[in-house]
């Protein structure tokens, strides 16, 4: 599989405190990776080293799988804060975007800020731009050039419902259309879980778990989880039972994902069959509680 | 490097402060001319380079300023980060401001001799003298000018640079420019000298970016001209690599 970014054991120190604890991510080509952790895990840390706003303690990292910094065009960035002149309109905005990175098509400008939904703001202030405006007006900054890898830390952040939405379609529009890949920062679960293919989940510095996003909703779905001793045989009982949704975890047990309302009739058939059942268990996790299991597991763990 | 500056100076263009700061060099030169043609009622000649040395009642603070909020908004508004992780290397932005300031310092100048020589023209009993200058005199006599308010502004970047504070640094232009850190330190330094902790030979009026140093460069002998000339480019210098380090080896947070 081809990383367009990959950390390997990143650490970074801010005085006594260490913001990032050997954090290895790796964010696959054309993907949307979503970058979890509560504030203060260590999420904005990584996303300015990446960027060059910052600078390592240890560890390394590859973009676009070169050691050295790549060419910065072909990034597009959008760190804390959208970047824009309160005073100037959208246009002039991207215009001076467009001037430091030495775009000289004067048609981008106004393609870009049609694809975000801002082309029909004339001269009126950014300042005066709603906050979903400003952050689609930061993004609309950040594509200038055709960036491969789009950098963008916390774009919903205070945003309304409908702005999280327009955000939201955006970002899966560019990566489907235009093949962007998108690192993006966010502590809320939820929202990121509908556009995210992958995720990193990172708490007090440390990454915890990196997952793609089949495997994350596969552990956070309803199912009952058989563990047997023989699955092939518990695999044919399942199906003459009328189970179509089922998967054979790395473990080696059986999540079923439909019917998974009727353990007992299920339990049943298996056992009927003289196929012994070691483990049966009705999971119904929420992301939410997933990710706080997660944390708290592995606090717990690092305690221990 | 060409690209940083062009959209500085499209930046540069839209500040308010470009306007403002020589709309009141405009109204500072109306009301100081017309004060001396109303109190004088003879003819009153105005030495040409006396002229220019009394611009440094003003210039010096607005080139400070205008460059202090110039860069302080790319840091405000977070400007300064989208653009950084953009720019190969990082010291091309301070240099970028640099090219900036000096193009204000020549714009603001130019503004200051025309509407001078323009109330001088209008008004009949103000008149310039150029007696015993040359065009050179008067060449190297302006390019001082630029030097000190250059080396005098470049603490002002360095400040933001290394703040990212628009009042510190803004305060901090108006107190050196106003002569206030000038006067505070030579009052130590005079209790210094009085108590012959330092011997009274040594001359602090020297070390300062300041008025006294800017007239005694213009007027003074060529030794004065060097010392001039040297402290500015010290000043430049030293400002120029505090700014380059800042940007390029400190996290931009």
């Amino acid at each position: 599989m081809e990383y367009i970014i990959e950390t390997k054991s990143l650490s970074k120190i801010y005085g006594r405190q260490k913001a990032l604890d050997n954090v290895s991510i790796h964010v696959p080509k054309g993907s949307v990776y979503g970058l979890i952790g509560s504030n203060g895990a260590g999420k904005t840390t990584i996303l300015k080293i990446i960027s060059g706003l910052a600078k390592q303690t240890d560890g390394t990292y590859e973009l676009f799988g070169n050691s050295k910094t790549a060419s910065s065009a072909k990034i597009g960035t959008l760190i804390e804060a959208p970047g824009i002149y309160p005073k100037l309109s959208a246009m002039e905005n991207m215009r001076i975007k467009c001037l430091t990175m030495g775009i000289k098509d004067t048609n981008v400008p106004a393609e870009l800020l049609e694809i975000v939904g801002l082309a029909d703001t004339g001269k009126k202030a950014a300042g005066k731009f709603s906050l979903g405006m400003k952050q689609r007006l930061g993004m609309a900054l950040a594509l200038i050039g055709k960036p491969e890898l789009v950098i963008l830390d916390e774009p919903i952040n205070g945003l309304d419902p409908e702005g999280i939405i327009e955000v939201r379609d955006m970002i899966s529009k560019l990566n489907k259309e235009m093949n962007i890949t998108f690192i993006i920062s966010s502590h809320i679960l939820e929202e990121l879980s509908k556009i995210a293919t992958n995720y990193g989940i990172i708490d007090k510095g440390r990454l915890l778990e990196e997952i793609d996003s089949e495997t994350l909703f596969s552990k956070c779905s309803d199912r009952i989880e058989i563990g047997t001793n023989d699955n092939e045989n518990a695999v044919k009982v399942l199906t003459a039972f009328g189970v179509a949704d089922y998967k054979i975890s790395e473990e080696g047990l059986i999540n079923v994902f439909d019917q998974s309302d009727k353990s007992a009739e299920i339990n049943s058939a298996l056992v009927k069959e003289g196929i012994a059942v070691h483990h049966l268990c009705v999971k119904n996790e929420s992301l939410e509680n997933y990710y706080i299991s997660l944390i708290g597991g592995k606090a717990g763990s690092k305690n221990a | 490097m060409l690209n940083l500056l062009k959209s500085d100076l499209y930046k540069m263009r839209k500040m308010t402060s470009l306007y403002v700061f020589n709309i009141i060099t405009v109204l500072y030169n109306a009301i100081t001319i017309l004060f001396v043609s109303i109190i004088m009622s003879d003819d009153y000649t105005l030495h040409f380079c006396e002229f220019i040395q009394s611009g440094t009642a003003i210039l010096p603070l607005f080139a400070g300023l205008f460059i202090c909020l110039f860069s302080a908004s790319e840091y405000k508004h977070g400007f300064i980060k989208n653009t950084a992780s953009v720019v190969s290397d990082k010291s091309k932005i301070v240099l970028s401001k640099m090219v900036i300031l000096i193009i204000f310092i020549l714009i603001s100048l130019a503004v200051y001799i025309l509407s001078g020589s323009l109330f001088v023209a209008v008004l009949q009993n103000v008149t310039f003298s150029f007696e015993d200058i040359t065009v050179i005199d008067s060449i190297m006599h302006i390019s001082l000018q630029v030097l000190f308010l250059f080396a005098i502004s470049m603490i002002t970047i360095a400040l933001v640079t290394v703040t990212k504070s628009s009042t510190f640094s803004c305060t901090f232009t108006v107190l050196i420019t106003s002569g206030t850190v000038k006067g505070i330190i030579g009052t130590i330094w005079l209790i210094f000298t009085s108590t012959e902790i330092i011997p009274e030979s040594i001359d602090i009026s020297y070390v300062f970016i300041s008025h006294y140093l800017s007239y005694v460069s213009c007027f003074g002998e060529n030794k004065d001209r060097l010392i001039g000339l040297g402290v500015a480019a010290a000043y430049i210098i030293v400002t120029g690599v505090i700014s380059i380090f800042t940007i390029r080896k400190k996290d931009i947070r």
